[in-house]
């Protein structure tokens, strides 16, 4: 559990800790269609079936359809 | 003197240029969209740990998911819908009767999802709610969401909080003999456990609540992270999953009446060079029935053109399996709670997998464009011997019209 607490402390500082204002004109490479965070409808049906066939729930995944996931 | 004089004027001079010219510019460009995405999904999996068959028994299964997303933006609201079904037919199904045959029970799970959001006068924060259904031989789920986006004024931090809420019935009988919607009859026991209920209760509660920050770190990283929390009450075992004892005795799977779930996801998305992106994924979880999982995944995306690229992808995931859980005949006689759900076991998986992806953003018409094209193929492979191959192909497309 520790380990887990330094690690995620670490990924914050590392990532909000150095964020730099990027201007409109250079926002070439973070609006370009595969730097977005989000799962697009292929990756969200991968996360679902992760979801049924793992005792896992993913964070972020999508879970408007439930399902029993039974078989 | 002359030179304040000189200042004053310029500045209003200044001032009454830049009026004029903004009485020239044309009102604010309303664009009414329309967004169509199809999607379908081809699932075929098999191993030989069948949770109907007490965790031992054939998990052939294959699912054909045909489903479409619309999106229609007026000014600065959206309306959204998903629907789609999912063909099923199941070969560990058929065993709840011991009717064993190859050509297995077909089934079908049916689903829809409505929303509407509204981009606030701010430009800044969107707030939108839905709902939906879904809905199978033995299932019947409903849900509620509502939720809030924030992004910051420089569009370098999007903050997101969502709640969404479940109703669920595991009562089955509402797709035989016809459309019974609202006259299910009973909860599906396996053929030689009807002698009795095993279970009072036939509902389950979910709620759910998920949030986010995404933030440009800089020209060339974005990451996010996401907490999520999960609460379920009600009837949490499927009650057609036998459980067999070391006695020899039978019964159904029984597990406790609610659950805590907990779960962080981190990504981090990085531009290298010009023309690969590395999108890497981390995922933790605990929930109160004792299981903890972790995955790691890596998906790069290779650019060969302006259109085309290609997208390799891997992932592993570690599980420590449920307390509740235990293989065929170990469970002790008379225990309160047991399952022989090889999905709450300890495990470790691999995914391996490709997409290809057409974007060539071209119009094929003055107000149809034909926007990208994706195939995904993934496979999956569980260290109990379970395995699966998933094929998903989309094709998005949109309608402009511009308003003034």
């Amino acid at each position: 559990m520790k380990h887990w607490k330094l690690l995620l402390s670490g990924i914050l500082l590392l990532g909000l800790g150095s964020c730099a204002s990027v201007q409109p004109y250079e926002r070439q490479f973070v609006d370009d269609a595969a730097m977005k965070l989000k799962s697009d409808a292929c990756g969200l049906y991968k996360g679902y079936v992760f979801s049924i066939r793992e005792g896992a729930t993913p964070a972020s995944g999508a879970k408007g359809s439930g399902g029993c996931g039974c078989n | 003197m002359k030179k304040n004089s000189f200042l004053v004027g310029t500045l209003a001079f200044v001032q009454f240029f830049a009026q004029a010219q903004s009485s020239d510019l044309p009102k604010e460009e309303q664009v009414n969209r329309t967004d169509i995405e199809l999607v379908y999904n081809n699932y075929i999996q098999d191993g030989n740990n069948s949770a109907v068959t007490g965790g031992l028994g054939t998990e052939e299964l294959y699912v054909y998911g045909p489903s479409l997303n619309y999106a229609r933006t007026i000014g600065r609201t959206t309306l959204s819908a998903n629907v789609g079904t999912d063909i099923i037919s199941s070969a560990s199904t058929d065993n709840i009767d011991f009717i064993v045959s190859s050509a297995s029970i077909l089934d079908a799970r049916t689903y829809a999802n409505f929303g509407v959001g509204h981009l606030m006068e701010n430009q800044q924060t969107t707030w939108y709610t839905g709902g939906g259904f879904s809905i199978e031989s033995d299932y019947l789920s409903l849900n509620l969401k509502g939720g809030l986006i924030h992004e910051n004024k420089k569009k370098g931090r999007t903050y997101s909080v969502q709640f969404q809420r479940f109703w669920d019935d595991l009562r089955w009988g509402r797709l035989q003999n016809g459309l019974n919607l609202f006259k299910p009859r009973r909860l599906i026991y396996p053929q030689e456990l009807r002698f009795r209920e095993w279970h009072e209760n036939t509902k389950r509660h979910s709620y759910n609540l998920q949030m986010g920050l995404d933030q440009v770190i800089n020209k060339r990283l974005v990451m996010g992270i996401y907490p999520e929390f999960t609460y379920q009450d009600g009837l949490l075992s499927t009650p057609f999953h036998r459980v067999y004892f070391e006695d020899g005795s039978l019964a159904v799977e029984a597990l406790p009446s609610y659950r805590y779930k907990g779960s962080l996801g981190l990504k981090l998305n990085a531009f290298v060079g010009g023309s690969v992106v590395l999108r890497n994924s981390v995922n933790g979880y605990a929930d109160s029935f004792g299981v903890r999982g972790l995955s790691l995944e890596n998906e790069t995306v290779i650019k060969l053109d302006p259109s085309w690229s290609v997208a390799p992808s891997l992932r592993y995931y570690t599980q420590q399996g449920s307390r509740y859980f235990a293989p065929l005949g170990e469970h002790q006689a008379g225990a309160r709670y047991a399952s022989s759900d090889w999905d709450l076991a300890d495990f470790h998986t691999w995914t391996v997998g490709t997409r290809f992806r057409y974007s060539p953003q071209a119009y094929l018409s003055k107000r149809m464009k034909f926007n990208s094209m994706s195939l995904q193929y993934s496979y999956y492979d569980r260290s109990n011997g379970l395995y699966s191959h998933l094929i998903s192909l989309s094709v998005e497309t949109s309608w402009d019209k511009k308003k003034r």
